[in-house]
């Protein structure tokens, strides 16, 4: 049995000809709160999405807590995608129930105690609510559930920075400390210290995979400046190479 | 699991048609009463006039509703936004399509029934008399006495629940097939919903167009029961087809962009 909890080997997909994820490897351990860093475009979500079984690759080798991608690897991930999946008849109670009924490891106490404190009426229909308490409905369902893996897209993308801080300490105080969190966003400062480490994603490729100590202690700078060098300021380094 | 998949489906459309089929209902009662108000006769009738109007507007919204609903369950419910969760749970999608086309099955079937009720209360007769009418216990003790009508009827409700099955899977393969593309979807849709029927047809034509494959279905059908299971055979062998298409399709080929 692998150590790891997220394993890819020379994964490829793409979406006719266009190239989203080129020969992907990498490794991720469990009890990490990991950065999936990237330019929009760079393949975060189309990497998440492979990880979660929404998507199947079109070359390569993929595994989460040992296992290929299937059922058994959907009990363990917690996905929150970048969008709305409710339908309009439901209620926050609807998805709870439907949660406690696929999912073993959700809390349902947990979820109402987590809609106590983020003041979400868990009764009142879903598309009554604005869309800002429909994306805290979206995290307490993420949250509520003792994961081993949780797959968080984009969840501070398009909220204004006190509300930033918000999703990130209700991420922070509701994960699993013995699963692996993935969190992919573009807004690396927020994230940065929050981070053990970072993935940085280009073109499909990965970049670079370091623990953000490291990267601190190698460059001497911070994750965030780092980001702005490599993807603003062009290749610092040869491809071929890798960082 | 599939169970749970069918709670959560049923739940869906438990909301959306109560009120429907409640609608028609309650519509077929209103009628009836009116026909009772033989006092005040020209309310009555024009009451019964609208009612009438009505009801005929509930069936085809019934119908009309029904299709949509089965459209939509599929398409927003696994290759839309709500797939986002669908797909994520911890089941396989040959069970997230069973499920949605047992719930599709039981909305037209449950359709049906709704609109048979509707016109049994509609129909300005003394219930209590019409069953009266009726010597029940002998008219069951022939149906036992003669089984082979009993198998016909059921055989029958096969051959519906056969066309049902089909009409849903080739709407399902016709969806996942306009899933395949990134523009023009629902006309891809459409398109492919009436050409898997030509398909169906032509498939046949060639098939019994077999000197071998003719004999074996001329002895099949030599009796009502015999034809109606080739009919039940000829529905169903398609659907099965259909259905494994749409499987693979979820399993390989999904893409919710």
């Amino acid at each position: 049995m692998s150590n790891f909890l997220i394993e890819c080997r020379g994964l490829y997909k793409t979406y006719g000809l266009r190239p989203a994820l080129s020969g992907v490897d990498l490794a991720v351990g469990p009890g990490r709160i990991v950065g999936l860093l990237g330019p929009n475009g760079s393949g975060k979500t189309t990497l998440i999405k492979l990880l979660c079984g929404l998507l199947r690759p079109t070359a390569g080798w993929l595994a989460v807590d040992g296992e290929a991608i299937g059922p058994y690897t959907k009990s363990v991930v917690s996905y929150l995608p970048d969008r709305m999946y409710f339908a309009d008849w439901m209620r926050a109670t609807d998805l709870f129930d439907l949660f406690r009924d696929f999912y073993a490891d959700f809390d349902y106490e947990k979820a109402f105690a987590m809609c106590r404190s983020l003041g979400v009426e868990p009764h009142d229909r879903l598309k009554t609510m604005s869309k800002g308490t429909k994306e805290k409905v979206q995290l307490v369902l993420v949250m509520a559930r003792t994961a081993k893996l949780y797959l968080l897209d984009e969840p501070i993308a398009g909220v204004d920075p006190a509300a930033r801080d918000f999703i990130l300490r209700t991420i922070l105080t509701n994960y699993n400390e013995e699963g692996t969190v993935l969190i992919s966003t573009h807004l690396i400062s927020d994230v940065e210290k929050v981070l053990d480490e970072a993935i940085f994603l280009k073109q499909g490729k990965i970049m670079l995979h370091q623990t953000v100590d490291a990267i601190r202690a190698k460059e001497n700078k911070s994750v965030d400046a780092l980001f702005r060098e490599i993807f603003q300021a062009g290749p610092m380094f040869d491809e071929e190479e890798g960082f | 699991m599939l169970l749970k998949l069918l709670k959560y489906d049923s739940r869906a459309m438990w909301k959306q048609f109560s009120l429907i089929w409640g609608a028609a209902l309650a519509l077929a009662l209103v009628h009836r009463l009116t026909h009772t108000l033989h006092f005040i006769v020209t309310l009555g009738t024009r009451i019964a006039n609208f009612t009438n109007l009505a009801l005929a507007i509930v069936f085809v919204a019934m119908f009309v509703i029904s299709v949509m609903f089965i459209i939509q369950r599929f398409s927003k419910g696994l290759l839309g936004g709500e797939g986002y969760l669908m797909h994520t749970l911890p089941v396989r999608p040959w069970q997230l399509v069973l499920s949605k086309l047992i719930c599709a099955i039981v909305t037209g079937l449950g359709s049906c029934v709704v609109a048979f009720l509707s016109a049994i209360l509609m129909y300005p007769e003394d219930f209590q008399r019409f069953f009266q009418s009726v010597n029940w216990l002998k008219l069951f003790r022939r149906l036992l006495q003669n089984l082979g009508t009993l198998v016909l009827a059921a055989e029958f409700c096969m051959v519906i629940l056969s066309f049902l099955i089909l009409f849903i899977s080739t709407i399902y393969l016709a969806i996942s097939i306009g899933h395949l593309f990134s523009h023009h979807r629902r006309l891809i849709s459409l398109v492919s919903f009436i050409g898997l029927y030509i398909l169906i047809a032509n498939i046949y034509s060639w098939v019994l167009s077999y000197k071998v494959i003719q004999a074996l279905v001329d002895a099949a059908t030599v009796n009502a029961y015999g034809s109606m299971l080739t009919d039940i055979a000829i529905m169903l062998l398609p659907a099965a087809a259909f259905l494994a298409v749409v499987c693979w399709i979820l399993e390989n080929k999904l893409n919710l962009e």
